[in-house]
């Protein structure tokens, strides 16, 4: 493909990133104390943050990595957009109001307004970490992807860009230019996403139930990488997911995953009340349910009109925008693709961050220093993250991001999910399974990726490429024994 | 003033008792379609064949989660709304 420098497509995104770090900067000048810093002082209105939620949550993955994951495995792709939707319902019903009753700034905090516990805080800030530096990983390749066909720069300097770029955003105003980033972007997205399925729909001439029945009807779907099948087996699962327990491992993570997320929980502190965070998330599934529904005529699409480029899943929504409208449209596309990951990015950072300045350094290893002094130290954190973000981003060039994503999203419901529910609706819960619980979520589900086939290719050790299916019972059970092995020693430990 | 205090408490738990009553129940039909829609995808995928109105089942059902979605999230909000103005 020729990815030559676009100048339209510079310029839409150079007003894009213009806008954005305009935006941190003036937001900056609000940014006093550290309250400010991690959760914008909890005054988010609920509308606002529903659609910053969308915003954060529509990344890279959904956006560039469904499509081309659609385009590339029909239904195995559809399958994360449903996957990714349903664990809203866990998060709205089970998660969102309680949390915002507990804790402060992140999981931690929540986990020990329970259990006043420095091991727990440390396990929960851990695992925050591990789940951030997993879900930045895809968001950065996706920049990278990105960035080649938008100005002509090799993907190194994509991701090097998008890097500086997301440090100073959050480096400069924390939570707050970060809620303002997401929610622009997520308004942008969802129009980006309506614009391409209308321009799908009426290219193809079709309306959107007969143009998906043209494709189950078509015996011969070409497929990126030469081969062909029948249209019911490119809808059907296991074009991707040829081993069943696969896709019920995928299945399994995606729903248990959303609810814990160390950027989407710490999204639920920004808001006043738990009222505010419950009607935020009910905006931000109206808005993610949306955009999902819509993600199937990207793919659909891309494959239909073969605008897709077979060494670059990633790339299939941009192309099909450079399709349906030129250079213009794709410029548009892209550029949002970018704010996208720019928004996504600065949410992940700042879980992190929060997770190494607040509960590591400030709480688990007693700093008690000045608000100014943590304010800073917070803001060199992200810097770090930032640039250890960039390096992972580069190591993992190639991969499909929705794919990763899914990974992150078995860690998370690995090593979050079952601590948190327990500690929210389980008065037998004590300190010690907690601990276990999240630390054999973690190792678990981290071991088994690593011996998976999407490390290991055929020589993996695990057969399944997403481990959910066992992590997740794994780390329940061992917080549950080991919660009934200590309750004679009472709920709270200091 | 006390008793005003002690009432409100008592209402708002009762709110709460309620709203998680019915956010469970809601919580319940969502996986059972959800785990329905695995157990299809995972050892009945002949099932997600079939044909319906034009679309094959799998299509369906997932559209049927995505919509489904929505519509829980909304009723609920009402429902807790409605418990917290009352």
């Amino acid at each position: 493909m020729d990815y030559s420098f676009q100048p339209l497509a510079f310029l839409l995104f150079a007003i894009i990133v213009g806008v954005t770090l305009a935006i941190s900067f003036w937001a900056a000048r609000r940014v006093k104390t550290s309250s400010h810093y991690y959760v914008a002082g909890g005054g988010v209105k609920w509308l606002m943050n529903g659609i910053a939620f969308a915003g954060d949550y529509l990344s890279a993955a959904s956006f560039l990595g469904i499509a081309g994951l659609i385009a590339f495995s029909g239904f195995d792709g559809f399958m994360y957009s449903i996957g990714f939707l349903a664990g809203w319902i866990v998060a709205l019903l089970l998660v969102a109001e309680p949390l915002r009753k507990m804790g402060k700034y992140t999981f931690g905090d929540a986990l020990v307004s329970t259990f006043k516990s420095r091991r727990v805080r440390l396990a929960a800030a851990v695992s925050t970490l591990v789940v951030s530096i997993f879900y930045l990983i895809p968001q950065i390749v996706g920049a990278g992807s990105i960035v080649q066909p938008l100005l002509g720069l090799p993907y190194e300097v994509g991701v090097i860009i998008v890097g500086a770029l997301v440090i100073l955003i959050v480096a400069t105003a924390g939570m707050v230019s970060t809620t303002y980033v997401q929610f622009i972007k997520g308004f942008l997205l969802l129009i980006a996403a309506l614009g391409l399925t209308a321009g799908v729909l009426l290219i193809s001439g079709k309306d959107p139930v007969s143009f998906i029945t043209s494709i189950l009807d078509n015996n011969s779907v070409l497929l990126p990488g030469g081969k062909t099948v029948t249209g019911d087996v490119f809808l059907s699962p296991g074009l991707k997911y040829k081993n069943p327990t696969d896709f019920a491992s995928l299945a399994m993570g995606l729903i248990l995953g959303t609810a814990a997320l160390p950027h989407v929980l710490i999204r639920y502190y920004t808001v006043p009340t738990p009222a505010d965070a419950r009607k935020s998330t009910v905006i931000a599934i109206g808005a993610i349910g949306v955009f999902y529904v819509l993600t199937l005529f990207l793919g659909l699409g891309a494959n239909y009109f073969r605008t897709y480029d077979a060494t670059n899943q990633n790339l299939s929504a941009p192309l099909l925008a450079n399709f349906i409208g030129g250079e213009l449209f794709f410029a548009f596309i892209s550029s949002i693709a970018f704010a996208t990951i720019l928004g996504t990015v600065a949410g992940l950072i700042m879980a992190a961050a929060g997770a190494i300045a607040h509960d590591i350094y400030t709480e688990y290893l007693g700093n008690e220093r000045s608000d100014e002094a943590t304010l800073r130290m917070s803001k060199m954190t992200a810097v770090g993250v930032g640039i250890l973000a960039i390096a992972l981003g580069i190591i993992a060039k190639g991969q499909n991001v929705a794919f990763l994503v899914g990974l992150a999203f078995a860690i998370a419901a690995s090593a979050n999910l079952p601590a948190l529910l327990c500690t929210i609706y389980w008065k037998g819960a004590r300190e010690k399974g907690i601990v276990a619980g999240i630390w054999t979520g973690l190792v678990s589900s981290t071991l088994l990726i690593s011996i998976s086939p999407t490390v290991m290719g055929a020589a993996a050790v695990f057969p399944l490429e997403n481990p959910g299916i066992v992590s997740i019972p794994l780390s329940l059970a061992v917080t549950v024994i080991l919660s009934l092995a200590t309750k004679n020693e009472g709920p709270i430990i200091e | 003033m006390v008793d005003e205090k002690v009432d409100a408490t008592l209402a708002r738990r009762e709110a709460d008792r309620q709203k998680f009553k019915v956010g469970l129940v809601l919580f319940a039909v969502y996986i059972i379609g959800y785990a329905l829609f695995t157990l299809a995808g995972t050892f009945f995928r002949e099932i997600l064949t079939l044909r319906l109105g034009g679309l094959n089942l799998g299509v369906l059902s997932g559209m049927t989660l995505i919509i489904s979605a929505i519509v829980i999230a909304v009723l609920y909000n009402w429902f807790a709304g409605k418990m917290e103005e009352g």
